[in-house]
């Protein structure tokens, strides 16, 4: 048997709760572990030191109170409020849900705008070159310039 | 009631009548003899042609109304039959470097600043229509024989003859080519021109030259979908989800030609094209509550507080709003009569 569990047998071993042959064990490991014959004696020292303490004075009623406390039915709750935090996390989380969609649809709005007349401009540039006397090199220039301001650029972007 | 015909007002009207009768075809015929017994419809349709049957490269300076100012860029042009061409743009500094290659199938726009490749659709298409039609709607007249670059042309006047503005053509008398265009508006004169200061033709060309080469490291995009083939309008309004008012002619003598689905981006619209035989016309349909406010372009009272126009040379685009329809038009038309077009079909 290890030293381990001697020690854990100690407390009982002092308060007389171990069988017979347990305590005769103890008592014949003692004799030859000085280690736990201190902590046997620590512990008596605690024992009889808590043992010295003044028994607190309850109430007549105290177990009748704890009895109907442990029995009363769980109260029902109508309405769940939340901590603080939660709610405030709750209430930016449903805003986000609102806001962004919008928007996102007043920005799609106003870039559908933006982009409209240049990308009319390259959708209508090939028919504009069926024009028998139409310029290639002129309907290349100003189709050319307006797929750039529909990738953000600027055509002539060194002025810039 | 009637007032009697004097005399001196019968000859007045016989002579009105004659000199509207006899001085065209007195013009006609002097206009043949000064090309040598070609017709002046001949050398529109050699023009027209041209494309088809001669190779040439050349350089060429484009003169461009931006706004209040003209701008002037010089490219290398390389043209290959029947529709293949090859773009090296010179000057200015802004757009020096740039390279567009149309095989006839696609067209490659590489911009060096960005490093960037820009893919399209063809701008080489078929050009000759039918010819009775352009005649029909344009009076195209000889106006002299002049010396370009060293080489004789007949300079042509085509006018829409319902509508304003005019086209001058410089012809290559051998070989058909535009040596010279110019673009005139009614109310801004000179809008464009166009001119060779050298050229080379029946070059053989190498296939490699029309081919595309995009550069290691570029990016290709592609920011306009590609359009399909035209449709017709109801096929149309089922493509785009929502109603579409698209009359079959236009002011100006324009035919709806067929229409085609737009997207790009977040924009989805209906585009609807019209032709008077040379000249094409753009009407593009989107439901206003899809889009925000026009943002560029000078503000045109006439179709309401958010229309706005802007041009690029002969290219005019008015925007406005009707019955919450976000309309566009687009063409080489004078403002002033693409806001008429615009007006009738808002019924204003």
């Amino acid at each position: 048997m290890s030293g381990d569990r001697f020690e854990r047998l100690l407390s009982a071993y002092l308060d007389g709760e171990l069988l017979p042959e347990e305590m005769a064990e103890v008592r014949a490991h003692l004799d030859g572990c000085e280690s736990c014959r201190e902590e046997l004696e620590s512990l008596r020292a605690t024992k009889q030191l808590v043992g010295h303490l003044a028994q607190p004075v309850l109430p007549s009623n105290f177990a009748a109170g704890v009895w109907s406390r442990i029995e009363r039915p769980a109260e029902r709750r109508w309405f769940w409020w939340p901590r603080p935090a939660v709610a405030l996390a709750a209430v930016v989380l449903a805003v986000i849900l609102v806001a962004v969609p919008l928007v996102r649809g007043h920005l799609d709005r106003l870039k559908a705008a933006e982009v409209g007349p240049d990308l009319f401009v390259r959708s209508y540039a090939p028919a504009a070159a069926e024009d028998p006397f139409a310029d290639r090199a002129f309907i290349t220039l100003i189709t050319t310039d307006a797929g750039l301001r529909l990738l953000g650029e600027d055509p002539r972007g060194l002025r810039r | 009631m009637s007032r009697p015909v004097t005399a001196g007002r019968a000859l007045l009207v016989l002579a009105a009548v004659l000199f509207m009768g006899v001085l065209p075809a007195a013009s006609q015929d002097a206009a043949e003899r000064l090309l040598g017994g070609v017709t002046v419809e001949q050398v529109a349709r050699h023009a027209i042609i041209a494309p088809q049957i001669v190779d040439y490269e050349g350089t060429k300076v484009l003169s461009i109304l931006r706004g209040q100012a003209m701008e002037t860029v010089t490219v290398s042009e390389a043209h290959k039959r029947p529709n293949r061409m090859r773009l090296e743009f010179l000057s200015p500094e802004e757009v020096a470097g740039r390279l567009v290659v149309d095989d006839g199938i696609q067209t490659w726009h590489y911009e060096p600043r960005l490093h960037v490749v820009i893919q399209g659709p063809t701008l080489g298409a078929q050009r000759e229509g039918p010819f009775d039609r352009l005649l029909e709607r344009y009076m195209i007249s000889l106006l002299s024989l002049e010396e370009v670059i060293g080489r004789q042309t007949a300079v042509l006047s085509l006018k829409p003859r319902q509508g304003r503005g005019e086209r001058r053509l410089w012809i290559d008398r051998t070989t058909g080519v535009a040596l010279r265009t110019e673009e005139r508006d009614p109310d801004d004169g000179l809008v464009s021109t166009t001119y060779f200061t050298r050229i080379s033709y029946g070059l053989n060309f190498p296939d490699a030259l029309f081919r595309p080469r995009i550069p290691a490291g570029a990016r290709v995009v592609s920011p306009a979908e590609p359009s399909g083939p035209l449709v017709s309008v109801p096929r149309l309004q089922q493509a785009v989800g929502f109603a579409i008012n698209a009359p079959q002619t236009l002011p100006g003598g324009f035919t709806l030609v067929g229409g085609e689905p737009v997207h790009g981006g977040p924009l989805r619209a209906a585009y609807l094209r019209y032709t008077d035989g040379a000249r094409q016309v753009g009407l593009f349909m989107a439901p206003s509550a899809r889009l925000g406010p026009p943002g560029r372009g000078a503000a045109v009272p006439a179709l309401g507080g958010e229309a706005r126009a802007m041009g690029w040379g002969p290219t005019r685009l008015v925007q406005w709003e009707a019955r919450g329809v976000r309309l566009t038009l687009i063409g080489p038309l004078p403002l002033a009569d693409l806001v008429q077009i615009a007006r009738s079909l808002s019924g204003r």
